[in-house]
């Protein structure tokens, strides 16, 4: 079948004999390929990429607790008060998979599996639509086939989950639903903090562009329809986050007790020979191109306000996520140093590689 | 996604176009040499990895575990009034046999925020479970650490798969294990 496909608008036809990627159908097909290569790598090395470890028993038994006996109690890891050295988020949303198939590790580990493949399809699509670019989209999605997600997938852990709230955030961003996707953001510290710094940097980046751009040209004009979704993700994550905030204030010495444990834990980390390490050096690259891209980009108005709206906010979000990752130092934060955050930067360099450049 | 749908705003309306080909292309040379880099980088990040040549062998030692494990469980619940079995922080088999365990026997598995007083796993009706295995963070084997405990248990048996990479000892108060024999003669 001959297909016409277009790079640019001022590139010429081509007729090539293959699917072009502009056609929907295609593109959906190669969405699914990732999905699945990436589900069918996590199998195929599942209980030995990683290798049982502590952290199954520590994540799995509070949801099973959950969906067997319908409480955050979990008195068979001697913690008759529940867990509080990680938000609850992922214990809910565990139980409820455990609840409706069986309460079993395996059935955790399935979902983890299947949360991580639809993570990176969900994070193909919001590429697709920052960098304007079905092809490089995919491309990008090829670092997301990755030892890093692999080794996500075969965790009973919240990155997963982790990876969905990205995806979902960076997809409203895409469609400049930009409260929905801070609030998405802010979801997941309920999850997990990794996203605490990345979100918080993300918020300063929206309110920033309502302050350096004029309202009219920063504001999206909304349907009604968007506005209630907005309206509906605000209030749900408001909600979540009310509950957590008042089971944990039922709790708080023992809140206070678990906290003391991890805060000493990772205190005892040296934050200088961390960035010397393989994740530090990437952090800094990442810091210090994302500081240049500034500098440079504040000299071109035109390109500058396109920056600062659609793109700046998303370089803070991945440098907030990466130093997390970076100073966190767990082997499970390799997905985000070194599968979804290059990724990530991949994609909002070449968005701004697009940029209208004309001089101030 | 028609909810998603918004009007473009007027900054993003204007003209935008593509970069050089040369810089385009210099970006997909970079993705492109990053993914190689990225499986090195990341193929073992722990004591194994990716694709390991051992994957089935290691597979199938760690069922073998989990089932040796269940049934010694198992048969000291029922026939030699173990009420209690208690696992080690580092634990990693307790997951795989929640929904087997026995009836009549509560499993307890303490975790590093929430230890488990010593004075309970030297109950008579008690059993602790010492795994050995291969660390899934570092390229050690380890024993799991007993600690202060060690000295007052003894093992009632152990277990360890073809290769020795997986392995396990049930243990008992010193104290038990003698009154036991006593009360026999």
């Amino acid at each position: 079948m001959l297909t016409r496909t277009t790079r640019s608008t001022d590139s010429p036809r081509l007729l090539t004999p293959w699917p072009s990627i502009s056609n929907p159908v295609v593109f959906v097909l190669l969405l699914a390929s990732i999905f699945f290569a990436i589900l069918a790598l996590a199998r195929a090395n599942v209980l030995t990429f990683p290798l049982p470890n502590e952290d199954d028993a520590s994540f799995f038994f509070p949801a099973w607790n959950l969906a067997v006996h319908g409480t955050l109690r979990v008195p068979l890891l001697n913690a008759p008060d529940g867990i509080f050295w990680v938000p609850h988020g992922f214990y809910l949303w565990l139980a409820l998979f455990l609840r409706a198939f069986a309460p079993t590790v395996e059935v955790a580990r399935t979902v983890g599996q299947l949360t991580t493949a639809a993570a990176a399809v969900l994070l193909v699509l919001a590429y697709s639509r920052i960098c304007r670019s079905r092809g490089y989209a995919l491309l990008c999605g090829l670092l997301l086939v990755s030892p890093g997600m692999i080794f996500a997938a075969n965790t009973v852990r919240m990155e997963s989950l982790m990876l969905l709230l990205l995806a979902a955030g960076l997809l409203l961003h895409s469609y400049e639903r930009r409260l929905a996707a801070a609030a998405v953001f802010i979801l997941a510290v309920v999850v997990h903090p990794a996203l605490l710094l990345g979100a918080t940097l993300y918020a300063v980046g929206i309110f920033w562009t309502e302050v350096v751009i004029p309202m009219h040209l920063s504001r999206p004009r909304v349907t009604v329809k968007g506005r209630l979704l907005t309206m509906v993700i605000v209030s749900a994550v408001a909600a979540a986050i009310a509950l957590e905030g008042v089971y944990l204030l039922h709790h708080l010495s023992t809140f206070h007790q678990h906290m003391a444990y991890q805060i000493a834990r990772k205190a005892n980390r040296s934050p200088l020979k961390t960035l010397l390490t393989k994740r530090g050096l990437l952090l800094i690259c990442e810091a210090v191109f994302t500081s240049a891209a500034i500098a440079y980009l504040y000299r071109h108005p035109q390109a500058w306000r396109v920056f600062v709206r659609e793109l700046l906010p998303l370089f803070l979000l991945a440098l907030g996520l990466s130093a997390y990752a970076t100073l966190g130092r767990e082997i499970p934060y390799n997905v985000y140093s070194y599968a979804v955050l290059p990724a990530t930067f991949f994609c909002l360099t070449d968005r701004m590689l697009s940029l209208p450049f004309t001089p101030r | 996604m028609a909810v998603l749908d918004v009007m473009k705003p007027e900054a993003s309306t204007s003209a935008e176009p593509r970069a050089s080909r040369l810089y385009l292309r210099l970006l997909c040379f970079f993705l492109l040499l990053y993914i190689p880099v990225q499986w090195v980088v990341g193929r073992r990040p722990g004591s194994t990895s990716i694709f390991s040549s051992q994957h089935r062998q290691l597979q199938q030692e760690f069922l073998d575990m989990h089932v040796a494990l269940r049934r010694q469980i198992f048969s000291l619940c029922t026939q030699h009034g173990v009420h209690d079995i208690f696992f080690s922080a580092a634990d990693v088999a307790s997951p795989y046999f929640v929904n087997q365990a026995p009836p009549g026997c509560e499993l307890h598995r303490p975790t590093d925020v929430t230890p488990i007083a010593p004075s309970r796993e030297l109950a008579c009706s008690a059993v602790v479970v010492d795994e050995s295995l291969p660390d899934a963070w570092n390229p050690v084997r380890h024993w799991e650490m007993l600690g202060p405990m060690e000295k007052k248990l003894a093992p009632l048996s152990e277990w360890e798969s073809e290769t020795g990479q997986f392995g396990f000892q049930l243990l008992q108060a010193r104290a038990c294990q003698q009154a036991g024999q006593t009360a026999e003669r």
